[in-house]
Formats: C-alpha cells, structure tokens, sequence
C-alpha cells in the first residue's frame, strides 16, 4: 500500500496556477513541486490544512492508499 | 546560520590551520634541543641512557603529538563545513564526534607516554634503579573529561542532523 498524491487533479479542478497556491500555502513552488509528484517524505498536518482551505476540498480530495 | 558562527568559524580554522603548521616544527625542534635532563623524571644516579633509548623515548613522547595533529586536521574539516554553512548535517556531526575521541586519544596517550618512557629509559638501569613512573594530574583528568564530553555532543549531533535530515523531507 502507498500513498498517491492528487494534489494536480485538484489544482486542475479548481484551476489554480502552482504559483499561487505555493504562494498562498506559504511554501516554495519547488517544495509544492515535490509534493505533486510524491516526492517527498511526509506532509504537515499544518500544510495539509492550507492546502484543503485554498482548494475548498478534503485531505481526501488530496491523498489516496492505492495498493501497489 | 549566523553572521557569528560564519566568522567564528573562519577565524577557528586559520588558527586550527596555524598550529596544524607549528605542532611539527615544535616537535622537531624539541627534538633537536632535547637532552636526558629534560625527560620528565628524574634518572637514577650515575646512570646514563643509551642514545638509542633516548631516541625511542622521545619518538613515544611524539605519540600525542600525532594524534593531535589528526586530530587538528579534523578541526580544520570541522570549521571549513561549518563556514560553508554545513551545520546541522551528518559530515558535521561525524567530525564533532571523531575530535572529541581523538582528544580522548591524545590526554590517554599524555597520560601512558611517561610510564612508557620511564621504562624505556631505564630498563637497561642496574636491577634496583629501574623505573616505571606514574602520574595522573588534574588537567590531564580535565582534558580528558572534556574530550570525551565533546564526543558524547557528537553522537548527540549525528541524531540532530539525522532528525533535521527528516525533517526536511517533510512539506
């Protein structure tokens, strides 16, 4: 079991620039970079909760165990 | 990192770098001036050393010297990642830790050198006059207190850096 990140499908949903969201998180575009491609070891619950607020949704909008 | 720590750092390693380049001439002038009487121990009466056991003696009496000369060395790779702004990292950390057991090396070497030169030295004394000298002061207890202190801050420094290593790994 892994965890997927669909931070891109929900930026693509609600069409918002990496920039600003990076921006408005309050975290590099390269750090928001990393987390859309998985590449990170582990996500804030505080950065989570930014995330969810700027793009409207839930963290499970945001995360998904898919088996591997 | 802080302006200070920048400065510091530099400023430690110019000196580190300093006595990097004094501790082997010291050590070769000392040779070169030494002379029986200035062994730490008193020699029986009428008893003189043959060169060559002075000679050993004083190569012991290097010993220390070596180790602290690593041990130097390991400063001056100490302070230039610290200048570059390598705190808090595993390089760092390891160094910290291998100062402090080479300073542990260098006050247990000061302390075994005289028993091993006094017995170097007059073994070939008449039975009677031989001498196995031992001498623990309080500054070679404190040197080496505050080595092993520096090593037990370097393994604590491996687990920071390896926190701060995960750490950054975290969004």
């Amino acid at each position: 079991m892994r965890i997927v990140v669909r931070l891109d499908v929900m930026m693509a949903l609600r069409k918002v620039k990496g920039r600003d969201l990076a921006a408005e998180v309050g975290i590099t575009e390269q750090n928001l970079s990393l987390l859309k491609s998985g590449k990170v070891k582990g996500v804030r619950f505080e950065t989570l909760a930014k995330l969810c607020a700027a793009l409207d949704c839930q963290p499970g909008d945001l995360l998904e165990a898919a088996t591997e | 990192m802080s302006p200070r720590l920048t400065r510091l750092a530099r400023l430690m390693d110019l000196a580190t770098l300093a006595a990097l380049c004094a501790l082997p001439l010291a050590v070769l002038a000392g040779a070169w001036v030494a002379e029986p009487a200035d062994l730490p121990f008193p020699l029986p009466e009428g008893y003189v050393p043959a060169p060559a056991r002075l000679l050993t003696a004083l190569a012991v009496g290097a010993l220390p010297m070596v180790a602290l000369g690593l041990t130097l060395w390991r400063m001056h790779l100490l302070f230039r990642l610290l200048f570059s702004g390598n705190v808090l990292t595993h390089g760092a950390a390891l160094l910290i830790r291998r100062i402090g057991t080479g300073l542990m090396a260098v006050a247990l070497l000061r302390i075994a050198v005289i028993p091993a030169q006094s017995l170097i030295v007059t073994l070939a004394a008449p039975p009677g006059s031989r001498q196995l000298l031992l001498s623990v002061s309080s500054a070679d207890l404190g040197f080496l207190l505050a080595a092993g202190l520096m090593a037990v801050i370097g393994w604590v420094m491996e687990d920071a850096a390896r926190a701060t290593e995960e750490n950054r790994g975290f969004v």
